[in-house]
């Protein structure tokens, strides 16, 4: 029922903060085929989806269909990111619209999540699909 | 044309990936699993593809300027030991800016995943 996921509109999952770790690049890299950079100051631009709530821990989800699947990601960067940076986030459930197609009837998610310096500056903003089938 | 990057994601890689995202959805690596949502077979998650095309972007672009906006878009999953080859192409540049055209194709040639990228150049292009 997609009242359910309509009423959660709003929710906000665990509020986090994250080191962006050299190790945890490096395993990043080597996830991701990035074999050629290892510089430490070149953070890949995807990196902060390791800081996601994937998938999603929205407790109203589990009330629609039985599986996720990811429909899209937008990237927004505000300032660079290093190693050693410290970013603070909080994913927000911004909006649900069922659709219905070949495929059969599902529910489109949008989160959003906004990756901050413990001073508040504004370094990426990331907008999720999440398809729930 | 961006110069093309071809990569088949193994189930060692999807563990990898798991393991270095903290996304553990068991579809990426539990074959069963999978099965049980209907899916043929393990499939690349959606996150790795999108990181597959801003190494296209960002390894094109070298040290030549910076990335403003990444967007990906899934219209049809790969599955592991399949090559994916992700392209793009520049569609516009105004000073410094430039806007470029992403995919990324299977191994059929069916585009997957569609994307676009904002870019900002150190000096402005002629």
């Amino acid at each position: 029922m997609i009242e359910a996921l309509q009423e959660a509109v709003g929710w906000t999952g665990p509020l986090r903060e994250d080191v962006v770790e050299r190790r945890h690049l490096d395993f990043y890299r080597r996830a991701v085929g990035d074999t050629a950079s290892s510089s430490d100051s070149v953070v890949p631009p995807t990196f902060t989806a390791c800081f996601l709530d994937e998938p999603p821990s929205l407790p109203a989800a589990a009330s629609y269909g039985s599986g996720w699947l990811n429909g899209g990601d937008r990237f927004e960067y505000h300032a660079p990111l290093r190693a050693g940076d410290v970013l603070v986030s909080r994913p927000r459930f911004t909006g649900v619209v069922e659709k219905s197609g070949k495929a059969g009837t599902m529910a489109l998610l949008t989160f959003e999540t906004e990756f901050r310096r413990p001073d508040g500056e504004l370094v990426v903003k990331h907008v999720g699909t999440r398809i729930r089938k | 044309m961006l110069p093309p990057l071809t990569e088949t994601t193994t189930l060692r890689r999807l563990v990898e990936y798991a393991g270095a995202s903290g996304d553990f959805y068991e579809m990426h690596y539990d074959l069963d699993f999978a099965r049980s949502l209907g899916h043929p077979e393990l499939a690349v998650h959606g996150l790795l593809k999108a990181a597959y095309l801003g190494r296209l972007v960002t390894e094109w672009l070298g040290g030549r300027g910076r990335l403003a906006v990444l967007e990906v878009s899934y219209r049809g999953m790969d599955f592991r030991d399949r090559a994916h080859t992700c392209r793009g192409r520049v569609v516009s540049t105004e000073g410094n800016r430039a806007e470029v055209e992403l995919w990324g194709e299977d191994d059929t040639g069916r585009r997957t995943t569609l994307g676009r990228a904002e870019v900002i150049y150190d000096e402005e292009t002629p």
